[in-house]
Order: structure tokens, then sequence, then C-alpha cells
């Protein structure tokens, strides 16, 4: 006889049990899925969830009135860290989406409710039926099982909280506004007067790969914008420019770090501003080359 | 089965799109970020290789490079492209699940006068002109656009798939709706049956085909020929040789970057119109302008042709040769394409969704039942090595 790994049956048991809901039923076993066999269910969306570190994940469908009736379908992702699992919920979030109350930064589309809590990325979804009520109440009921509560990764502390728009906030692993340097980015909208603009911070692990960074991100600049000009008084080797493609953009480092802050309605000096707030939360401890924030 | 597992997904997926109960909350509007033009345009003096192209009879002329939009992941870099020159940009409603049409649409917003754009139709679950009409208009929503410059049928693999009553019908009412202006046609094996089909129905302005300097000697006569019947040559896979010399370090000795020679190699034929690449990161969109333009890469690309050579006995041709020859009914071509996918290309994620979607009997999973495997590859493909190790890491 197959016995389930203790992982799976672990995450099994986050399910809402098949009796959650009265009147509603397991249709089948749930489903458990590897990184190895995530594609089965979700295809090439699963390369996505792989790139944040997706670990294992557990499926379940609610079933009420047999083959014709209503039904919904729960999908509970381990992804292995708050950071991981607040990616992907970001990176699937529709921009038609409202936020929703459940976990950390629920979200809600016409049939579906989504949300992150600790390690976990949820997914509540209305495959057959009018029933909304019942996607909610699943929601909260596997909310409720979860660990960890709602507050954002620890990696987020290094976007400034004054301004910040709430739940704007995401996280993108490789290749982030298209470069390929570019990784391991926080960023967030922020409220500038009446403009926004999008700050970015990206995490390239050594110092000297952050200076190559900045040298590469300003020789980009110097070729598609209309130039550079040099800054001073925002951390290192800052510049700024009118990016063709994203807008006015303030640029530096701070230790292994780069900060971008990029805004179509803002101008270059409130920019620098919003850049100077991110700087001193970005102080790294430096050891053997590499540096941390404390 | 692949129907079925296609059909089963669009199902699911169509459900988080669509409306099926009042809403759980409302929606909100999605901001779309304006953006200026370049100051720079494609540096075209390095070398006469940048020139624009016209693509067959048609009225459209191209920048030789072309960006296949199937791993598009920022709009901004298809944007830069425009900007670049490049002119020629392709999709198809398969790709990201309708999601790489989206992004195109919104890289291209307000220049769509300035862009050629090319995607394709599934063929399957279309059966009638209508199918395939709606499936035009739904790309096109998804696009934001009301015209692409071709309609293509994708990945058609045999010759008798070339003439598609419904497709052909479905094409004649769109363009004259204004909504497509010319038709093509796609394909990955099998390709010199294919083309010689397609030449033979009159029925299209365009071919998207597989043309690297491994399957040469067997597809430059046909790009030829094709170009001489007034067919538009598009090519794609150009850096399939680099990457099938991973493994070996095949061009690692090479003066020069393999891939912008590999761009090159293609583009010196002059019977291709552009040679389309997934570049999704500006970097790679740099390099390539800059392998296309001539101001990098290599003047002298005899080198790079006599590795391409080296490799290419063992290295997979997509000629087709081994469609239909497995007993057992293995779909092998397919396979030895997603083999490319997945170890050159790095594209698992695509690699191990086209694997599942093969039905069972036609997964490398039935060779087990074979003493000895009797495919028997023109190009010296140890056939059975490979598929069991595609099954291993793909099923």
């Amino acid at each position: 006889m197959y016995a389930l790994p203790k992982v799976a049956v672990v995450l099994i048991a986050l399910l809402p049990k098949p009796d959650a809901l009265l009147g509603w039923e397991w249709r089948g076993e749930p489903r458990v899925y590897s990184p190895d066999t995530l594609y089965e269910y979700i295809d090439g969306s699963a390369d996505l969830y792989l790139s944040y570190g997706f670990e294992e994940a557990a499926v379940a469908d609610y079933v009420r009135g047999g083959e014709e009736g209503d039904w919904i379908t729960v999908d509970v992702y381990d992804m292995g860290a708050p950071l991981h699992a607040f990616g992907i919920c970001g990176a699937e979030k529709p921009s038609d989406c409202e936020s929703f109350p459940a976990g950390a930064q629920g979200y809600a589309t016409d049939n579906l409710i989504a949300f992150w809590q600790g390690d976990y990325y949820v997914k509540v979804m209305l495959v057959a039926g009018e029933d909304a009520d019942a996607v909610r109440a699943l929601a909260a009921e596997v909310g409720e099982g979860l660990p960890g509560g709602g507050s954002l990764p620890d990696e987020l502390k290094r976007l400034p909280e004054k301004g910040r728009v709430a739940g704007s906030e995401r996280y993108v692993k490789t290749s982030a506004l298209g470069h390929k340097f570019l990784v391991e980015v926080v960023s967030a909208d922020y409220a500038l007067g009446d403009a926004r603009a999008r700050l970015h911070i990206g995490d390239l692990a050594t110092v000297e790969k952050a200076r190559e960074g900045m040298q590469k991100l300003r020789a980009f600049e110097e070729r598609a914008s209309e130039g550079v000009n040099a800054l001073s008084g925002v951390g290192e080797d800052a510049f700024g420019a009118r990016d063709p493609y994203y807008g006015e953009m303030v640029a530096a480092r701070q230790g292994q770090f780069l900060v971008l802050a990029i805004s179509e309605e803002a101008g270059g000096a409130e920019l620098t501003a919003l850049a100077r707030r991110a700087v001193p939360l970005l102080a790294p401890a430096c050891e053997g080359g590499v540096c941390r924030i404390e | 089965m692949a129907k079925e597992h296609s059909e089963r997904h669009l199902t699911r997926r169509d459900f988080l799109r669509q409306a099926t109960v009042g809403a759980l909350l409302g929606a909100s509007a999605a901001a779309s970020a304006s953006v200026t033009h370049d100051k720079q345009g494609a540096d075209c003096d390095a070398a006469a290789v940048c020139e624009l192209r016209r693509l067959g009879r048609t009225d459209l002329q191209v920048y030789p490079l072309g960006l296949g939009a199937g791993g598009i992941k920022e709009p901004a870099v298809a944007r830069r492209a425009l900007d670049l020159g490049v002119s020629y940009f392709d999709t198809a409603e398969g790709y990201q699940d309708g999601e790489s049409e989206v992004k195109l649409g919104e890289a291209l917003k307000g220049r769509r006068d300035d862009a050629i754009v090319a995607t394709k139709w599934g063929w399957w679950g279309k059966e009638t002109a209508d199918d395939y009409i709606a499936a035009c208009e739904a790309s096109l929503k998804r696009l934001g656009m009301d015209h692409v410059d071709i309609i293509q049928l994708h990945g058609v693999g045999r010759p008798e798939h070339v003439t598609n009553e419904a497709a052909w019908e479905a094409f004649n009412r769109l363009k004259e709706a204004g909504k497509a202006r010319f038709n093509g046609i796609s394909m990955h094996e099998n390709q010199v049956a294919v083309v010689e089909a397609v030449i033979e129905s009159g029925r299209f302005d365009q071919v998207l085909l597989v043309y690297h300097a491994m399957n040469a000697e067997q597809m430059a006569p046909m790009i030829r020929k094709a170009h001489e019947a007034g067919i538009g040559v598009v090519a794609m896979k150009g850096l399939a040789p680099v990457h099938e010399g991973k493994d070996t370090d095949a061009f690692a000795g090479l003066p020069g970057n393999p891939y912008q020679q590999a761009i090159q190699w293609v583009l010196k034929d002059e019977s291709v119109a552009t040679l389309i690449v997934n570049m999704p990161t500006f970097e790679e969109l740099a390099e390539n302008i800059a392998a296309a333009t001539g101001e990098a890469g290599h003047a002298d690309l005899s080198e790079f042709e006599e590795a391409a050579k080296r490799i290419s006995v063992g290295s997979c041709h997509m000629c087709g040769a081994c469609t239909g020859q497995c007993p057992a009914g293995v779909r092998v071509a397919d396979i030895m394409r997603y083999r490319l996918y997945h170890d050159g290309y790095g594209d698992r994620g695509r690699a191990r969704e086209l694997y599942h979607a093969l039905p069972a009997e036609a997964s490398a999973a039935a060779c087990g039942d074979c003493a000895e495997c009797r495919i028997v590859c023109p190009w010296g493909v140890p056939v059975r090595p490979r598929l069991e190790s595609m099954h291993v890491r793909l099923a």
C-alpha cells in the first residue's frame, strides 16, 4: 500500500474537511503535487511556481448536487518561505481584482479568492455554480487552519512605510523590469502628493555584483534615454534619467542593494526624496564582501 | 487525448476569466504606462544584413530580426525592440495561455502601424470556419488590435493538413472584414514535405519554419523554392545548433559569441525575410540586435559552420523522418522537439507541458515494450536512449 510522504499528509490536513460545509462533500480524495508533478495540474504555469520555490501542493474538490451541481476547488501550495508565497501571490494577482480579508493580501475576482499566509499560497475557486458564500467560507476555513500570521515578509521591511500604498507590494525573483542583472526585487507603489511612484529594491547578494548592476543600468539608460545625470546624497553611484519605457527614474546603490524609484507622474526631485527614504533602511552589515541587512 | 487535455484546462482557465456568478467583488481598471519613443534607431550602416527585407509577395517590409513573443515577460523589452527597428512580432493564442498576446498588445500600444503582428491558430478544438474566426477575434481582443498582419496555422506536421478548408474559409472571411491581412503556416517537423504542400496549395503568403546551420542541407533549397514562389519565409529556432552543442562544448573554442554567429548564419540567406528569436530581457535583445546589424559577431562564419556540422551527426534536425516509424505509436519527432525546448532553450515548463499533453500511448512510456528500437534516424540520433531520458525527466 502506498503511503503518502509525511509532508503531504500535513499539507492535506490543512485542507477543509469534506464536511466543512453543510451539504458539500469531497469529490474523490485530495491530490498532492510535487515539483515534478505540478505540471500535471497547472501545465506551463508550474514554471512560475517553481521559480518562486514551490515545494508541495494539496488540492481538493468540494461538490454539492452531483456531477452537474456546484463545484469548488481548494489549492494549498507550500512555497517554502513567506517571501516565496508572497511573491507568487503577487505575480498571479490580476489587475481587475479587489482586496479580500483573507490571510495576507487576500484578493478576489468573480470566481476566485486567493491569499498567502506563512509559507502557503491558497486559491479557492468556484468552478461551477453560483455559491459565492461557500467560496468565502472555505477560504476562511483554510486561513484559520494555516500557521503564520498576516504580516508581510521581513524582506519587505526594506521598503519605507511612509507613503507606501497598502497591497501594492511585490516580489520578483529574476530579471525584474526586463534587466537580467536585477534580481531578488521587492517593490511597492508610493503616493507622492498627487503622483504615484514605484520603488524597487534589488538584493544582488554582494557589493561587487551591485556595483556591476549599477554600471549596466547606467549604460542602458545612457543608450536608451535622453541621458543621465549624476546625483549626490542618495546612497552611492546615484543617477537620474528619463527611462523611455518606465518613466522618470532615480537609481542608487546602497551596499549590495539597488534602489530604483520610477514614476510616470512624479519629477526627479520627488523620486530622489523617495530613494533617500529607502537608503537608511538598507544600511548593510558586511562581512567577507557579502553584506546582509540587519 | 491531447485535445481532451487542452479542453480540460481551457475549461478550468475559462472559468477563471469569465464571470460565472455575480461578482464576489467589483473590478478596478488596469493602469497602463505610457512610453515615449527611443531616440535611437538601429544603426544599419555597419552591415547590409539589417536592411529591410520584403516578406514574399506581400507588401510587408520586415527587419531581419524579429521578436518571438512566446516567452515575453516585460512588454517594455518588446517596445524597445520596436524602437530599435525590429518590426516583426510573432505570438500565438496558445502562448502563455493567451498572456503573450496581451503583453505584446501592451508593448505595441500606440504604435500599431510600425509593427507587423503575426499570431497563430491552434488547430486543436476547431472544426468549422466559425471556430477559427472566433479564435482570431479572441486573439485580436487580447492584443487590443483591430487586425493582425498574418494569421498562421500553428504547428502543421503533415502535408495533408496544409489544406484545411475551414481555416481557409475563415481566413478569407477575416481578410474581407479587414481583420487579417495575410495567411501563414508554421511547422516544426517533416518540413520538406509540408513546404512542398504549402507551395503546391498556392494559398499561403508566409511560412514559419525551423532553419539553422544544422538543417541547411535539406532546408536551404526548400526555403529558396518557397521564396521564389512568392512565399515570405520566416525562420525560427536559429539558435538550435548552439543549444545542441552545449553538452559537448562544441562552440566553446570559437572566436566571438556563438549565439550571435548563429543569428548571422541564418540571416546571410537572403531567402529568409526575418528570423524570430525569443528575447525576454534587454540584454538578450541588445546582443541579438548587435548580431543582426553586424556590430558584433564574426565576419567569418566558417568556423561556426564547421562546428555546427560536427555536431550535426547525432543531433535532431527535425526532418520528420521518424514520424510514424514507431510501431508502438510513440510520437518521436514531437518528443525530440520537446527535448530541444528542455535542454536547449531551458524552457522546461513548456517541454513538460507539451509532453504531458501527449496521449499516454504516444509518450516514451511505450518504449519499454520493444526489444530493439526500429527507428533509424538518418542523422544518427540515438533515438531510444533520448526518448527514455526525456521520459524520466518529463513524465
